[in-house]
């Protein structure tokens, strides 16, 4: 698992990536971003978001003051 | 006399024609023979005659008919709203499987709160390692800002080729990873 991490004004983000082990987003590996289904959770106090893109998964947590749609800033154009 | 006394008592019965063939026999008999019988007997007649032949009635108030009408009707309309017991059973079983339904949901949703057991793990470790972060007990072992240079240190310490998004809002930056 890759964990990386980003920061904006000071409040640390966390983006947590694996392999998806699941065929059925294998499958999806050909998705572009716009076909991406974003998944939110809560768990001990903190919500994230989770996705598959190209047969990874990525988990973002972060614990913004603010509630900022961290999901919707993401940019796939470089990647 | 005896049987005149007995006569008087059964005069009315008579009267009202209850009598079988032989006993109105026998009164119309005594009837014919007693003056005395003859005459009470005529009067009682009459003062029936009298009682069938008047009408009596007595005025309602005004409004009563209305009155008692509308009671009728608030009183059909009150029992129409009432469930039967019939209804309350059916609506005690439709609670009762919506119940149902709602406590295997939510078994389902606390075993597979993520879809797959796996999502619900890895979010478990995600979650731990922020919190790990955030009290300085996971130490970066990577710290760069620039995204091909954490995307290389990956390379070969996971066994995926590692795509990294970036962010639209610049004040969003990259401090580095781990693995």
């Amino acid at each position: 698992m890759a964990f990386v991490i980003y920061e904006l004004n000071g409040n640390p983000i966390s983006l947590a990536v694996t392999r998806a082990w699941r065929p059925k987003i294998e499958e999806t590996a050909g998705n572009t971003p716009e076909d991406i289904d974003f998944d939110f959770y809560h768990m001990n106090g903190y919500t994230g978001v989770y996705w598959n893109y190209r047969g990874l998964v990525y988990y973002l947590v972060s614990d913004l003051p603010e509630k900022v749609n961290i999901h919707q800033l993401l940019d796939w154009s470089a990647s | 006399m005896k049987e005149c006394e007995e006569i008087k008592v059964l005069m009315d019965i008579y009267l009202d024609g209850e009598f079988g063939e032989e006993d109105t026999q026998r009164i119309q008999n005594h009837l014919s023979t007693c003056s005395g019988c003859s005459e009470i007997f005529e009067k009682r007649q009459q003062f029936l005659n009298l009682l069938k032949e008047s009408e009596i009635r007595k005025e309602v108030p005004p409004g009563l008919e209305l009155s008692i009408r509308s009671k009728l009707r608030k009183t059909e309309l009150q029992q129409q709203k009432k469930p039967s017991f019939l209804k309350a059973r059916s609506i005690l079983a439709m609670v009762l499987l919506l119940a149902g339904i709602a406590g295997v949901g939510l078994y389902v949703l606390q075993k597979f709160p993520f879809g797959s057991e796996e999502d619900a793990d890895f979010l478990r470790v995600v979650t731990r390692d922020y919190k790990d972060y955030l009290r300085q007990e996971l130490p970066l072992e990577i710290q760069s800002s620039d995204r091909e240079e954490v995307i290389r240190w990956f390379k070969n310490k996971v066994n995926f080729n590692l795509i990294l998004p970036s962010f639209r809002d610049r004040n969003i930056k990259l401090l580095g990873g781990g693995d």
